[in-house]
């Protein structure tokens, strides 16, 4: 999702000189932004669409005074700008939202319960991971959330990565920067691999089905089976198992931008590879120290 | 609005994300001992990353649709047409048919002599089509019903904030008292 730089900075600078070209150049702000003001919340924070369109309203109404405080003689790209004017406003609009759905339960009406949202964001339990990363020394430790989860690195994990690769924070933060997107591009790809698979299964029950039904009229009557029918399966055999291949293979861009926090690809490789097996040894011996109830020494 | 700790302005803090900055040497000594600065640099940083790569899809072709709201004497009626906003709205019937919010210049909004509206919803088509109105942030309808029908009739509607829904299309109203 993108924002084109000059097009909105033209539209801001045509509302800040008034006159006839002010309420052109606002319609043309709310055209550029609009989609982007709407999906922020579930891009940025995870949000659903109820919370979509409830900021995309609050927004709205907001973002005249909002415009007016664009910095234009500044030389600061309007989406990195607009980004954090959109992270304030939505803290406020959460601080709003909850005020205003605190409702007073009568604990003898239980259909009171339905006044509240059944939906939730789903938000996942790391604590055990993070457990058994404290086994880890911190190179390791930094290689695999890097690696594995770029969006949860600390304040100082950032400060201790820097030490640790020998690299200025501008450079870590562009490689985590990085490794966000590669790791969304990667999750999308998977995603259209899985899409992919499940249509060449629905295929091949269709076919498997079909290549049932004419081997059993044909062995009544002593013909062989259905030869193209059998290729046909075939060809849909390698073409998931490819698509397997595709899903499992490690993505190379994703490596590309993790590589150079290491002096090489080659140690990026082995420190990553390292880390990834000391913390599955890591995650073993916590969960058999669990099984078994002794702790760790 | 002042960025972390506010020893830096926010402008200049910005010019550094965009790796911009001629100071970056002084901000980066500055980062390794504020954490509260750190914090919104990360958290910036992550929005920006994350928003970049973000795919929305295509915004979806919009349904007529007009409300009437009237009180007494007192009545309005808006229409899509009139609306200067839309934004794609999936809202639970899945994202290969997304709907479309309306968003007026005002947000619809009547004002109510102390007493209870009545709502008319006029829809192009009749193909079969979800009506309904919720109060704003219940998750149960007040009315809803699955008809071809043109105009769909709420009776008793007070004061308060609503959402109405009539198939792909969704407005949100405001009653107020005078």
């Amino acid at each position: 999702m993108n924002l084109d730089d000059r097009e909105i900075k033209a539209a801001v600078s045509d509302y800040l000189g008034g006159g006839e070209s002010s309420s052109h150049g606002l319609s043309n702000f709310k055209k550029l932004t609009e989609i982007y003001i709407y999906n922020f919340p579930r891009a940025a924070y995870r949000k659903d669409l109820d919370t979509c369109s409830g900021f995309y309203i609050y927004m709205v109404e907001r973002l005249e005074s909002v415009i007016k405080n664009f910095p234009l003689g500044e030389d600061i790209k309007f989406k990195t700008w607009f980004n954090c004017v959109l992270r304030n406003q939505f803290s406020h609009f959460m601080r709003f939202q909850k005020k205003e759905s605190l409702y007073e339960l009568n604990i003898d009406d239980y259909e009171n319960k339905t006044a509240f949202d059944v939906f939730e964001t789903e938000s996942f339990d790391y604590s055990f991971l993070e457990d058994c990363m404290k086994g880890l020394d911190n190179a390791e430790r930094l290689t695999l959330k890097f690696f594995y989860m770029p969006s949860s690195l600390t304040p100082e994990d950032i400060i201790s990565s820097s030490d640790a690769f020998g690299l200025s924070i501008s450079d870590i933060l562009s490689v985590q920067a990085g490794l966000i997107k590669a790791r969304a591009d990667e999750s999308s790809r998977a995603r259209h691999a899985v899409m992919k698979i499940n249509y060449i299964n629905k295929v091949l029950r269709d076919l498997k089905h079909r290549l049932r039904s004419i081997s059993l009229a044909g062995s009544q009557q002593g013909r062989a089976p259905a030869v193209p029918l059998i290729d046909r399966i075939a060809r849909y055999e390698a073409a998931k198992a490819r698509r397997i291949r595709e899903m499992e293979s490690p993505d190379r861009r994703l490596f590309a931008v993790f590589a150079p926090l290491f002096d090489n690809a080659v140690r990026a490789k082995r420190s990553l590879n390292g880390s990834k097996k000391k913390l599955k040894m890591m995650i073993l011996y916590k969960m058999n120290a669990r099984k078994t109830g002794r702790g760790l020494s | 609005m002042t960025f972390g700790c506010g020893y830096f302005p926010e402008n200049e803090m910005l010019r550094y994300i965009d790796l911009n900055s001629g100071r970056s040497s002084i901000i980066e000594e500055h980062l390794r001992n504020c954490p509260a600065c750190m914090k919104e640099i990360i958290e910036l940083n992550r929005i920006n990353a994350r928003l970049e790569v973000f795919k929305p899809g295509t915004l979806p072709s919009w349904h007529d649709l007009t409300v009437t709201i009237s009180e007494g004497s007192v009545e309005g009626a808006w229409s899509s047409r009139t609306a200067v906003n839309l934004v794609p709205l999936a809202y639970s019937r899945g994202p290969s048919s997304p709907g479309c919010m309306a968003v007026f210049p005002e947000g619809v909004s009547v004002q109510a002599d102390g007493g209870v509206c009545r709502i008319t919803l006029k829809r192009a088509g009749n193909e079969k089509q979800v009506s309904e109105i919720r109060r704003k942030g219940s998750s149960l309808p007040l009315f809803s019903e699955k008809s071809g029908r043109e105009e769909v009739v709420f009776r008793g509607i007070g004061p308060g904030d609503y959402r109405i829904i009539s198939g792909k299309s969704v407005i949100n109203i405001s009653i107020r008292k005078a």
